[in-house]
């Protein structure tokens, strides 16, 4: 086995698997087509019992001033599909970044955690921060 | 009286038993009748004929680049065969019965004359012996099946070798037997043996080896015309070791390119990078070969159980979300967990995606800061993965999140190439996914999305950064 045919070998095996996945994951997709309206009945039916089997989650939101432009934020808020991403879009949108994110949820409700700061050059202020983020979670 | 077998009447150190050969292999005489005992004075006095001419030969040292040119491009052996005959001789080697083979061959030879006349004496040393052991291996094997000898002889397009020339006393030049390194290898089975050199089967490092001994250009020359035009000459198994090193070399770079493109996403184009790279992606394919049989194969058995496991575990999942929630298999699903593993990376980006069974694990490196918690979960909102745990660091340059999250609906996404083009800052995410049973989402999918997606927002925040 020389240089050349164990490249060569290579060559032809990496070929065959790209083949053998292609043909498998088709083979999957035309089973999981068949099977995909069974799957959205069952994600309606998951979407529901978490909101009606717990308690309803009050949103919270404390923000701290930490220094510099920084301010330090905890927000809990009742978790549902997609919020988060809102969430991000809506703090970008108003040029908050944040550092040092903790994100967890359980039992239905997101806490999330973390540094704030602003990219524009605005100076932040907590209270009044305090109010933007319990208006952003209002209309996500 | 050559027609005879026996190999112990001839003695390769007897210079004059070289006339018996010489009369097998060619001599016009010798040929009408090779079993007279008459001839044998004949060789004689050919052999002395023909040693003061290869004495002429050696005095001609000096011509030896254009003799051997000759050779070549007229196909005709005249002196100049002697001196490469020469080379090949003063090596001694133990090939007795293989010149008694050839001299068997021999009784069914057509006359065999050099272009220009000249008889052929033939040296029938060992040395010759050599020389007709060590043609190419069609004529060997031509040899050892009692082939008639013009076949050893006829591929040669340089006409016939004259074969005697190893009468000379004194050893050939070293010019020579470099030359006769760069014959083609399939001539020099026994090369080894033959010249003293260590063997190897790469009649390129062969090759190689002539080239740094050379040191006339001419010889250089001829080393490689000959080649050429034996292999021409020649059966085309042996044309393998024809090429020269330039071809090798730009036949090594073709083959690494296509490997390369072969590759998703090589960062490094250097070789050694090439090769590494794949093999991480052959081991990447092969894990999800096996994955994707493990999904096929659930998915049959599990059609029409998977309603009753979701309403069974749904429960389940909120409270262990940080443990892997072990589910149980169904009698009719295999025992085996659905597991894949692939990295992706960029010049600046890092992506790792675990899946075990429904749950996913994502890490991404990036160098630089952007707000990539955005993108991601984008990302996987689009793949229909629901975020449960998000840890962020900021070390430096770098990032660090956690993430946690569960698919709501079954997604199918396939395992296709995203193709990164974007360079992208550094930052490391990483993310737990829990994915229902039977999702059939696909690491590399994930993968490929999310570095997309940070790649090209990352492009668009800084268009004009330079990476």
């Amino acid at each position: 086995m020389n240089k050349a045919t164990i490249i060569e070998d290579a060559i032809t095996y990496i070929t065959e698997l790209q083949k053998n996945v292609k043909v498998l994951s088709n083979q999957l997709m035309e089973m999981e087509v068949s099977s995909i309206e069974d799957a959205k009945a069952l994600s309606k039916e998951t979407d529901a019992p978490e909101e009606t089997e717990e308690n309803r989650i009050e949103p919270d939101v404390k923000v701290i001033y930490v220094n510099g432009n920084k301010l330090w934020m905890k927000m809990i808020f009742e978790n549902r599909r997609g919020r988060l991403t809102k969430l991000m879009e809506a703090l970008s949108a108003h040029g908050f970044e944040l550092n040092d994110v903790s994100v967890t949820t359980s039992m239905g409700a997101t806490l999330i955690s973390s540094c704030v700061e602003g990219t524009l050059g605005e100076v932040l202020e907590a209270s009044s921060m305090s109010e933007l983020l319990q208006e952003i979670i209002k209309h996500i | 009286m050559y027609v005879e077998t026996d190999p112990d009447c001839f003695d390769p150190n007897d210079p004059y038993s070289i006339g018996e050969v010489a009369d097998c292999l060619g001599f016009p005489q010798a040929l009408q009748d090779p079993h007279e005992s008459s001839t044998f004075e004949q060789t004689m006095g050919l052999h002395e004929d023909v040693h003061s001419n290869m004495e002429n030969c050696y005095e001609n040292n000096e011509n030896d680049t254009h003799l051997m040119q000759g050779m070549i491009h007229d196909g005709a052996a005249t002196n100049h065969l002697d001196n490469q005959a020469l080379a090949l001789g003063n090596h001694q080697a133990p090939i007795d019965n293989n010149w008694s083979y050839a001299a068997q061959n021999f009784d069914n030879g057509p006359p065999i004359m050099l272009p220009d006349g000249q008889i052929p004496m033939i040296a029938p040393t060992l040395d010759l012996l050599d020389l007709f052991h060590n043609l190419p291996p069609r004529s060997s094997a031509a040899l050892l099946q009692n082939q008639p000898i013009p076949s050893l002889i006829e591929p040669i397009p340089m006409g016939v070798y004259d074969p005697l020339l190893h009468l000379a006393p004194h050893p050939p030049p070293p010019l020579m037997r470099d030359l006769f390194h760069s014959l083609p290898h399939g001539c020099y089975r026994g090369t080894s043996s033959l010249f003293g050199d260590g063997g190897d089967d790469d009649g390129g490092l062969l090759y190689h080896q002539n080239h740094h001994q050379e040191t006339e250009n001419g010889m250089l020359k001829f080393s490689q015309d000959i080649n050429v035009c034996l292999g021409n000459g020649r059966e085309r198994k042996a044309t393998k070791h024809f090429t020269t090193d330039k071809e090798k070399r730009s036949q090594m770079n073709d083959k690494f390119a296509i490997l390369m493109s072969l590759i998703p996403n090589p960062i490094k184009t250097d070789r050694a990078s090439v090769v590494g790279e794949a093999i991480e992606y052959i081991k990447e394919l092969l894990r999800t070969v096996d994955e994707l049989k493990l999904l096929v194969e659930k998915k049959r058995c599990g059609m029409g159980s998977r309603r009753k496991r979701h309403r069974m575990e749904d429960g389940d999942m909120e409270s262990c979300i940080t443990d892997k929630p072990i589910s149980e298999p169904d009698q009719s699903y295999s025992s085996a967990l659905r597991s894949s593993w692939l990295q992706r990376k960029s010049k600046v980006t890092e992506v790792d995606v675990r899946i075990i069974d429904d749950e996913v694990t994502i890490k991404l490196v990036q160098r630089k800061k952007i707000n990539c918690l955005l993108y991601v979960s984008r990302v996987l909102d689009e793949l229909h993965l629901d975020l449960q745990h998000v840890a962020g660091g900021h070390i430096g340059e770098h990032y660090s999140f956690l993430f946690n999250s569960k698919v709501l609906s079954p997604f199918l996404l396939l395992v296709t190439d995203f193709v990164w083009t974007r360079k992208l800052p550094m930052k490391w995410i990483l993310l737990f996914l829990q994915i229902y049973e039977g999702s059939p989402v696909f690491a590399s999918a994930i993968a490929s999305k999310l570095i997309e997606a940070v790649d090209g927002q990352y492009a668009m925040s800084c268009p004009t950064g330079s990476y």
